[in-house]
């Protein structure tokens, strides 16, 4: 015959569904006792409360509350839902913690505490007693009382995990939409490293990543490790701390500087390697401490770690490749909507390459020079929308917001939509479309605005000749502080002063 | 971590005892380095007694394992438990070495290699 222990086990874990594990465990209890009616409460975070988690009661007392099932299949019925009902939250009390007959206000029952670990998870409320207990179920329930406390709390431990791989996962698909795709992936695995410790109960870890095909993989993320481990560790191919073996040995990961591993202070790691069909992507280590303190349990969560970040990584590049792809097109539509109009001709890469010589005469970063040339080179194109939409006039005041939100989606840096957006916002509050001022015009906007200024002043339309760099610079001077940002404008004259704002030197 | 040696049918046998971690690794590859010494060299690691192994001691195996292929010499692994095992897959070094389930198959195997 099989133990409590053996049956509890096998009985609630084998539903994959948490609150399918919390009825068939609620099941257990009510027929052990004897009793039909069962509810099982389960201690909070904040350790002061306790929640109902799941409940059973009998169709005698209300057809509503017939079928045995989740808390919210009765909550659904709520309108036929009569009282009496049980409360769905108690506060704790010290009287919880031993097995005992309480009054509650669905008659009385028999409450039993479960615990795992020595601590409270939860509390089993069986009924309704009537004048007596049936003794040989009391005996049965006491017997399962132990058991019980500890599957449950192992449910919950993996609803926990599961329901923060879920965040994580629902976090990514969000980073994605706010921000660059370098920043979304370092949280992204930074998070999924941490619960990974957590779970496995390895003592520090890190994840590498390679940047392109055939590159040395990078640390991205790292908890516990020793100070600088990120900038000192060599994790390059050949001689660096572990060996990559090549694909036709089968891509296999070992650690090959030992006393690389010593000055590191690693413990016991265990490096996993992450491929795509042999291809490294990367690599997912876990130290666990001198002498190792891991089981298959935490090998096998280990593995899973492992291929849900092999998973985000394979999407991240794949996204990365749509994308590329995309903003190409955006860009190609751009420059046929300049090529209508002789005297939009190359507007599109002029107004770029204006923007990146402001960022260069700014002492902007490389990265920032490159999101303001792929801005410059995608600004105008909501144009394309705005002929369509009734109304011609209003619809051209929106074409930045319509540009930015062709691209907004993408994995690229925040500052190339919001230059797109705002590129037609003055700094005093006169712009369009929202009339942003100063500061709330991100720096790629104001850069991006003035940049077009200049282009568009130096090119010439049907009713206006084109200006002179005199003049243009004269405007800027004029426009300082009201239109354009100060700084941006003092950088733009700097360049002119120096003959490098001529329609022949920029753009051309 | 100690060891053991035996020589069993001419195929020198390297009972390991304890865990295998980052300061065990380089004193195991000291003494897997002496004995594959050569043409003809027969070297088994007995793993039954090892509990666990990390990415250190994964790391010493398969030096071992190249620098018996490169003197000529045969180099298997035996008697993991479903741990180490579980670290060989994980590390992908089950496609890579010669993995025996028991002592005597690979003694048998490295006979008559």
């Amino acid at each position: 015959m099989r133990s409590a222990w053996e049956t509890a086990a096998a009985t609630v874990l084998a539903p994959e569904r948490y609150e399918e594990r919390l009825d068939v465990a609620l099941a257990l209890a009510s027929e052990a006792a004897g009793l039909p009616d069962a509810y099982l409460y389960l201690v909070d975070a904040s350790e002061r409360r306790l929640h109902l988690a799941q409940s059973r009661a009998r169709a005698a007392a209300d057809p509503s509350r017939a079928a045995a099932g989740p808390l919210f299949e009765h909550l659904d019925g709520g309108a036929e839902w009569s009282a009496p009902t049980v409360p769905l939250e108690l506060v704790r009390a010290p009287e919880m913690e031993t097995e005992r007959n309480v009054t509650t206000s669905v008659g009385t029952m028999h409450s039993l505490p479960l615990h795992s670990e020595g601590r409270l998870v939860g509390l089993l409320q069986l009924g309704p007693l009537g004048r007596r207990r049936p003794r040989r179920a009391a005996g049965r329930l006491g017997e399962l009382a132990a058991p019980l406390g500890f599957v449950i709390a192992r449910a919950r431990v993996e609803e926990n995990f599961r329901l923060q791989l879920a965040a994580a996962e629902a976090r990514l698909e969000g980073g994605r939409r706010l921000a660059g795709a370098a920043v979304d992936l370092d949280s992204f695995v930074g998070l999924l490293l941490d619960l990974a410790l957590n779970s496995t109960g390895a003592r520090s870890g890190f994840v590498a990543i390679v940047a392109q095909p055939g590159e040395v993989p990078v640390v991205r993320a790292e908890t516990g490790m020793a100070p600088g481990f990120a900038q000192q560790v060599d994790l390059s191919p050949d001689g660096g701390l572990f060996d990559w073996s090549p694909s036709t040995e089968g891509g296999a990961l070992v650690l090959a500087d030992f006393e690389a591993a010593e000055r590191l202070s690693l413990g016991s790691p265990i490096a996993v390697p992450l491929l795509e069909q042999d291809e490294p992507l990367g690599i997912l280590a876990l130290d666990f401490g001198p002498g190792g303190s891991f089981d298959e349990n935490a090998l096998t969560l280990l593995e899973a770690f492992a291929s849900q970040i092999r998973l985000m990584l394979h999407n991240a590049r794949l996204f990365a490749t749509f994308s590329d792809s995309y903003v190409e097109t955006v860009k190609g539509l751009a420059t046929a909507l300049d090529a209508r109009r002789p005297h939009t001709r190359d507007h599109h890469a002029r107004v770029a390459a204006v923007a990146v010589a402001l960022v260069r005469e700014l002492d902007g970063s490389e990265e920032e020079a490159w999101a303001l040339r792929e801005a410059g080179l995608i600004h105008d194109v909501g144009l394309a929308g705005a002929i369509a939409v009734e109304g011609g006039s209003d619809a051209d005041v929106e074409h930045p917001t319509l540009g930015a939100s062709l691209i907004e989606h993408l994995p690229l840096p925040a500052s190339i939509a919001g230059a797109i957006a705002t590129h037609h916002e003055w700094v005093d509050g006169w712009g369009f479309p929202r009339g942003l001022r100063d500061e709330e015009i991100p720096r790629s906007g104001r850069i991006l605005g003035l940049a077009e200024f200049v282009v568009e002043m130096e090119t010439g339309d049907p009713v206006r000749e084109p200006w002179d760099s005199e003049r243009i610079a004269a405007e800027i001077e004029q426009r300082r502080g009201s239109q354009f940002d100060p700084a941006v404008a003092d950088a733009a004259l700097r360049l002119a002063a120096r003959g490098q704002l001529e329609p022949t030197t920029v753009g051309r | 971590m100690d060891y053991e040696i035996e020589n069993e049918d001419g195929v020198k046998v390297v009972h390991l005892n304890g865990p295998v971690d980052v300061s065990q690794a380089m004193q195991l590859r000291e003494v897997l380095g002496e004995h594959i010494d050569g043409p003809g060299a027969r070297v088994l690691v007995d793993l039954s007694g090892v509990p666990l192994i990390d990415s250190s001691g994964i790391g010493v195996m398969v030096t071992a394992h190249r620098r018996a292929a490169g003197a000529g010499a045969s180099f298997a692994l035996a008697g993991a438990d479903a741990t180490v095992a579980r670290v060989f897959s994980l590390t992908r070094t089950d496609k890579l070495l010669n993995l025996y389930p028991e002592v005597e198959d690979g003694v048998e195997a490295l006979r008559a290699a």
